[in-house]
This record gives C-alpha cells, sequence and structure tokens, in this order.
C-alpha cells in the first residue's frame, strides 16, 4: 500500500509539472506567433469556472490525478496469478475511464467527436497491440523453456 | 581425525579450522569437502524448531511469507533467517531464478511451465509443486537456460 502511494504521490508531481510545463510552452509559441493573451486551455473548459486561474489550477490538478492513476494502477501486473492478458485488461480499463472521463468531462472533449473517437481508437489499438505481441513472445519463450526442460 | 567444538563468544558465526603438522592432500580434499558442503547448503529451521543444514540442490523454492522467508524442498518447508534479495544475490547466479516479488525457484527442480489463454504463467515443480510467474520473469528464465547450455558446451569443448 505504501509503494502503491508513493508511487501515486511521485507520479502525479511529476504528471502535474509536466502538464504545466508542455501548457507554459504552447502558450509561449501561441503569444511570439502574435496570438497575445493566448492561454492553452480549451475555452469549453475555462466555461465551468468563474475565473480562467481557478481553471488553471484544476487543469494542473486533473494532469496529476491521470499521471497518478497510470503509476498506481501498475500494481495490478504484480498479480501473477490473473495473467498478464487481464491484468492489462484492467489497467486498460481504470486508466481509460480516468483519463477518458476527465478529456470528456472537464475538457469537453466530446464538442469535437472526431477527436474523441481517434484518442479512444488510438489508446484501444495500441494496447491490442501490445498484448497481442506480448503474448506471442511469451507463448516462444515458454515453448522453447519446455523444450530445453523436457 | 579428532573433532573438538570450541564454543567462545567472539566467534559471531561458525568458523572451521583445519588442524595437521603440514600441508597434504589430505588436508586440501577435507577443506574442498568442507566447502562443498557449506556453500551448497543453508541454515534452516524446521517446523519443529530444529536447526538444520539444507542442501541448496534440495530446495525448490524460496518464498517470502508475512515477514519471513521459507524454503521448500520435498518434504517441508523451512524458514531461512536470510532475505529473499540476499538469497538472490548469494544464489542468483547458480540454479536459482527470481519469478516474482516474493519467490525465488530451482531451476533444475522446473518440470514445466504453463501458459494459459489469459496469459498466465503457471510454473510446475518435479514435486507437483506449482507457482506463478510474471511475464518478465520467464525471458529470465529462458536467458538462465541459455547461459547453462552455453557453458555446458564450453566445458565440453575443453
Amino acid at each position: 500500500m505504501r509503494t502503491v502511494l508513493e508511487r501515486g504521490g511521485i507520479s502525479f508531481a511529476i504528471s502535474s509539472f509536466a502538464g504545466t510545463l508542455i501548457n507554459f510552452i504552447i502558450d509561449l509559441i501561441g503569444n511570439a506567433c502574435g496570438i497575445f493573451g493566448f492561454i492553452s486551455i480549451s475555452p469549453d473548459f475555462r466555461c465551468l469556472f468563474p475565473t480562467p486561474v481557478m481553471a488553471a489550477y484544476v487543469n494542473i490538478f486533473l494532469y496529476g490525478l491521470i499521471g497518478a492513476t497510470f503509476a498506481m494502477m501498475t500494481v495490478i501486473f504484480e498479480c501473477n496469478r490473473i495473467g498478464f492478458l487481464i491484468q492489462g485488461l484492467i489497467y486498460f480499463i481504470v486508466t481509460a475511464i480516468v483519463s477518458v472521463g476527465i478529456t470528456v468531462l472537464f475538457w469537453q472533449l466530446h464538442h469535437h467527436p472526431a477527436a474523441l473517437i481517434c484518442t479512444l481508437l488510438g489508446y484501444g489499438v495500441t494496447y491490442v497491440i501490445m498484448g497481442f505481441v506480448q503474448y506471442r513472445r511469451l507463448k516462444q519463450d515458454v515453448q522453447y523453456i519446455n523444450e530445453e526442460l523436457a | 581425525m579428532q573433532i573438538k567444538a570450541l564454543i567462545d563468544s567472539k566467534y559471531e558465526e561458525i568458523e572451521l579450522h583445519v588442524c595437521k603438522d603440514r600441508q597434504d592432500e589430505e588436508v586440501a580434499n577435507v577443506i574442498s569437502e568442507l566447502h562443498a558442503w557449506f556453500d551448497e547448503s543453508l541454515k534452516a529451521v524446521d517446523e519443529r524448531g530444529n536447526q538444520l543444514m539444507l542442501p541448496l540442490s534440495d530446495v525448490l523454492s524460496f518464498y517470502a511469507q508475512g515477514q519471513r522467508v521459507y524454503a521448500l524442498d520435498e518434504s517441508g518447508r523451512y524458514v531461512i533467517s536470510k532475505k529473499l534479495y540476499e538469497l538472490e544475490q548469494q544464489y542468483g547466479d547458480s540454479s536459482f531464478v527470481r519469478i516474482s516479488k516474493s519467490e525465488l525457484v530451482n531451476l533444475k527442480k522446473i518440470k514445466s511451465i504453463d501458459l494459459s489463454l489469459t496469459g498466465t504463467v503457471k510454473i510446475l515443480m518435479k514435486n507437483g509443486y506449482e507457482t506463478y510467474s510474471s511475464r518478465r520473469s520467464v525471458a529470465k528464465i529462458r536467458e538462465r537456460l541459455d547461459l547453462n547450455k552455453k557453458q555446458k558446451g564450453n566445458r565440453a569443448e575443453a
């Protein structure tokens, strides 16, 4: 439990920092390109809050929350009894619920259906390909080991 | 040959001294046999509390449960005073391989590995004991088998 919370805490901090840094760089580029006062926050998201500053703070928190979820859920990969495909599925479902939930509910990605579909598809297809490749490699390794042991 | 025991608080662990009037083949043989026995054995405590030396070649696996580390062989389990990472450091290069956060298994005692459709990796030991491994450990087991094969090949050539 302590390890999980530590992972979550560290990832929360790193994700918040990284997300804020990327926002800052985008803002700098936007302003440098002549869009003065540009802030890289979705207008739909900004409307949810009384002030842009509050929206920015919540944004930082959401970055951290996504990172913490990804890190904390890695604990599932330590449960050897449930198989890595099931581990991957559980990991995918929980992280998708949190990250897609945030992008839809807060960042209002559902207002841009093409972007939402691409995000979901990309996320899902990556996991399927990864799972398939890993399973095949594992099967080859297991076959080789059993031949050597026989 | 005389065998004497010397009990003194200055000895924190067992020391063996081989004493003779000269260095000869007998001395070398005795030292060699003692090394083989102690290096290939481990201090353990059985379930009745009896201390014994457990031959490593008989150990199927070392695993951590609760605050303790146990060694499992065909006749039962024994408490080991070392930590799992210490056992891995000491025996990880020989016939033991780490298969999960809490277990090391003896490669020479593995019968087969079973991969289920969901990706569960089950290791079947020669005495029927079953345990589960992580995906990454399978690659480690394969590497170790390859290394052992290479070493055997080199020895045969030599």
